[in-house]
């Protein structure tokens, strides 16, 4: 008891760290383009009309309202892709600090996801921007989407942890986690229908929590109801189950941290 | 006492027709048996009078000068019939003073070394330069009736001088001295401290001496210390008379310094204003002549007198704080404890950083790493509110590693550390600046990282901004900063708390020569309210300057823990023997 209240009073110390560290984050990411956070529009934008038009073709037929499917599971992708490799480099990235003032040093992994988060959230008014193009109907179950957003958040941030922690011991798994997110690209059906999957293959979808949550997400943006709930269930599991992990793995290794960096 | 020889660079003859010539002088610097200068005297002549001048003694201006010894040679023409001459009369001419003496043994046809020697009294190394400095020969007259050659050999001369033994000074740092134009400013009723030192820089004496302290009316006595440094202390052994111990006396304002080896001694008087005005305070003894006037200031009562930056708070000694009843207040409470800390590394060569080494290692089972290297062993110690703690050690001791585990960077194997109350750690300036943010950015970047709140930072922006004299760039990103400007705005920031405990790694200056001034300041008067302080330093100079307690670490184990100055002598007689060790350790090889 005495110990979680020293951590919270210890993260209310360094709260305003954390914004700083997500401004930081967020004005440096485009910091030499002319542009700047305008490419958070931009970026998924033009990836989409690209996509939209080599894949439409393909799959276009099957897929009512091609640009949304493709935004909508893009869009939350990319959040996890960019935030867990954020949260990868972290401890790597700001060894200078670490290694020479006492800061929480989990500030730095959790401020990469929140950054990533906002971008996240300015980007979703290119969907609705597309939404509106395509004559998209909006449904009151939109209003659900925090939800499902809030579990993807949290699915990130874990196993963002699990990755900062392991990367500042093995630095080669920088470099597998690069693969193993084409990977999971592939495996989550971001551009193609999930009916094309044969039966026997539908396994590995199944178990990736990263289906479930662009699966929640659809349900909610494209077909108008709250999100199927064993899909609904697994996200919610699987997302606080990877956070513990998480939390667990950098706690316990923390301290080692700067014995490897 | 140390011994000089030099050859002149003038050499004259006082031209008198009555008198004989000599012919080529310069050659008395030859110091050649075969060229000698030369002169024919006839019968009943004297020779012309040869002075001699510009010396090249390499010898300090403040030297005291005991004696000149004057080698010289002159011989006769080894003839049937030569010339008889008795010794010269030699001047020896140091400014205004002349000092006779007549050589001896007449001219004979051998050469022949004779030396003279002049003591002296109230000469310094700066009399005996250039042409102060003059010998000058006189032969008289030739008694035989025969005339004939006279030979003039080499003049050397040998000094003999002590490099001042003792040096009396006040203060503790010159920096910080208050002069005529920049008095210490203080209210009627205040106290401040003034000290001064009788040090023994060279040679032993056993001589008691009297050191005559100047206090005005204005000033009362409080009370007073003595501190005597402990290096090559004499014990009653070494010497045949009684061995002096320090001695003050109230009434005459007198002061017996306890000096008898290498070393210093020095005596604190705590002093109270009693009057308004300015006036100056100052040590004299007869021998080394008077200190430089400590000039105080004193207002009315109800002036606010400004950080005492000349008072030497920061340097309390170890006797006086057994009288600081404020000190013995604090110092029951205890802000650091260090229990049984232990810190290992593992080897560099056996650092394990990817997985395809891991599994390689796990497969042979090598993983358990051989020998660890301990930074620390088993350190413990406790430091009480209000100390001045200063950690001392060669490289590699383990100093750096006790800071970053008190200021939270590592957490130590074993073993645990308590520390009470905020804890600022200036250790790195500037952490985490981002280049592509302007000043401003920066100031809150850095604080925020240094665990200060939003609300904080605002209300210290001016403050920060002020006192890093970058009002002009604040706006522009620093990148375009010098490292000097980027130096300061991290000091700037670093500074702004007032913390319980202030951890440093060595004394930060940073910035231009002026900057590096404000800098010092400001750390003393952070160290002067009361702060507790950690304090890693190579230089014991600033661990004495500035702690009231240090702790030696070796190889991680703490060796000694105790009062400042006897800890730092300690630690540099094991330096000297070290460094000694590793020299006939060379000389071996």
């Amino acid at each position: 008891m005495l110990e979680s209240n020293k951590e919270l009073s210890n993260f209310r110390r360094y709260s305003f760290l954390l914004t700083e560290l997500v401004k930081r984050d967020i004005s440096g990411k485009y910091k030499d383009s002319t542009l700047g956070l305008f490419w958070s529009f931009l970026n998924p934008l033009l990836s989409m009309i690209v996509l939209t038009m080599v894949f439409s073709q393909f799959f276009g037929g099957s897929i009512p309202n091609f640009p949304v499917y493709l935004l909508s599971g893009k869009l939350v992708f990319d959040l996890f892709a960019n935030a867990t490799t954020g949260a990868m480099d972290s401890i790597k990235g700001n060894s200078e600090i670490i290694k020479k003032i006492y800061v929480p040093k989990y500030m730095f992994a959790v401020g990469i996801v929140c950054s990533e988060f906002i971008n996240f959230l300015i980007s979703l008014i290119v969907l609705i921007a597309v939404m509106l193009a395509t004559g998209a109907p909006f449904y009151w179950s939109l209003l659900y989407s925090p939800i499902p957003l809030f579990f993807l958040l949290v699915l990130t941030m874990g196993v963002g942890l699990i990755l900062a922690t392991a990367t500042t011991f093995f630095t080669d798994i920088k470099y597998l986690y690069g693969v193993l997110v084409m990977l999971l690209s592939f495996m989550t059906p971001l551009f193609y229908p999930i009916e094309m999957i044969p039966e026997q293959y539908m396994i590995l979808f199944k178990v990736n929590p990263l289906y479930a949550g662009v699966k929640c997400f659809r349900d909610i943006v494209l077909a108008g109801t709250f999100p199927e709930m064993k899909f609904f269930i697994y996200l919610i599991i699987s997302s606080i189950v990877a956070l513990a992990i998480g939390i667990y793995l950098f706690r316990k290794y923390q301290d080692e941290f700067i014995l490897n960096i | 006492m140390t011994i000089q020889l030099r050859y002149p660079k003038n050499i004259s003859q006082k031209e008198d027709s009555e008198k004989s010539v000599w012919e080529n002088l310069d050659n008395i610097m030859l110091d050649d048996w075969d060229d000698v200068a030369s002169t024919y005297v006839s019968p009943g002549q004297e020779p012309s009078e040869i002075t001699i001048s510009d010396f090249n003694f390499n010898i300090p201006d403040d030297a005291r000068v005991s004696e000149v010894v004057i080698e010289h040679d002159f011989h006769k023409e080894s003839s049937q019939e030569p010339i008889e001459i008795e010794p010269p009369l030699i001047t020896l001419i140091i400014g205004d003073n002349e000092f006779e003496i007549r050589s001896f043994i007449n001219a004979d046809i051998y050469p022949a070394d004779r030396s003279v020697a002049i003591p002296l009294e109230d000469i310094v190394g700066e009399d005996v330069k250039g042409e102060d400095f003059k010998i000058k020969f006189e032969f008289p007259e030739n008694l035989n009736n025969h005339g004939g050659l006279l030979f003039f050999d080499f003049v050397r001369v040998r000094l003999v001088f002590d490099i001042k033994r003792y040096l009396l000074t006040s203060g503790e740092t010159n920096s910080y001295f208050p002069t005529e134009d920049k008095p210490l400013q203080l209210a009627v009723g205040d106290e401040f401290r003034y000290s001064l030192y009788f040090r023994n820089v060279n040679g032993v004496s056993t001589e008691r001496q009297e050191v005559k302290i100047n206090i005005p009316e204005d000033f009362e006595i409080v009370r007073y210390y003595f501190k005597a440094s402990k290096i090559n202390k004499l014990t009653d052994d070494d010497v045949d008379e009684e061995l002096y111990e320090d001695e003050f006396d109230e009434e005459t304002l007198i002061w017996h310094p306890s000096v008898r080896g290498k070393g210093s001694a020095a005596i604190r008087l705590v002093l109270k204003c009693m009057e308004e005005g300015k006036s100056a305070l100052s040590g004299y003894n007869e021998n080394f002549g008077v200190t430089p006037n400590f000039y105080v200031e004193v207002h009315d009562k109800d002036f606010e007198s400004p950080p005492n930056l000349f008072d030497e708070t920061t340097n309390v000694w170890g006797s006086e704080l057994g009288d600081d009843e404020e000190y013995q207040m604090m110092n029951q409470d205890i802000v650091i404890e260090v229990n049984n800390v232990s810190m290992e590394f593992k080897k560099p060569q056996e650092k394990v950083d990817n997985l395809k080494e891991y599994c390689i290692k796990w497969i042979k089972r090598e993983l358990k790493p051989k020998n660890k290297f301990k930074a620390l062993d088993d350190v413990s110690f406790s430091v009480h509110k209000g100390e001045r703690v200063g950690i001392i050690g060669f490289n590699g001791a383990g100093k750096s590693t006790i800071l970053k585990i008190l200021s939270g960077v590592l957490k130590p194997t074993s073993g645990q550390i308590q520390t009470y109350g905020t804890v600022a750690p200036l250790l790195e300036l500037g952490a985490g600046f981002d280049h592509n943010y302007s000043g401003r950015e920066n100031v809150f970047l850095n604080g925020a990282i240094l665990g200060y709140s939003r609300e904080f930072l605002e209300s210290k922006y001016d403050e920060i901004l002020e006192f890093s004299e970058l009002e002009d760039f604040i706006d522009i990103p620093i990148k375009n900063y010098s490292s000097g400007m980027v130096a300061k705005l991290g000091f700037s920031v670093a500074t702004i708390v007032e913390p319980d405990v202030l951890i440093l790694d060595e004394v930060l200056s940073v910035g231009d020569v002026k900057f590096q001034k404000k800098s010092g300041d400001k750390l003393k008067s952070m160290m002067g309210s009361g702060v507790t302080v950690l304090l890693v330093s190579h230089a014991t100079d600033n661990v004495r300057e500035l702690c009231t307690r240090a702790i030696w670490l070796d190889q991680g184990k703490l060796v000694m823990d105790g009062d400042v100055d006897y800890v730092c002598d300690a630690y540099i007689e094991a330096a000297k023997k070290a460094s000694e060790e590793q020299l006939s350790g060379l000389q071996l090889e």
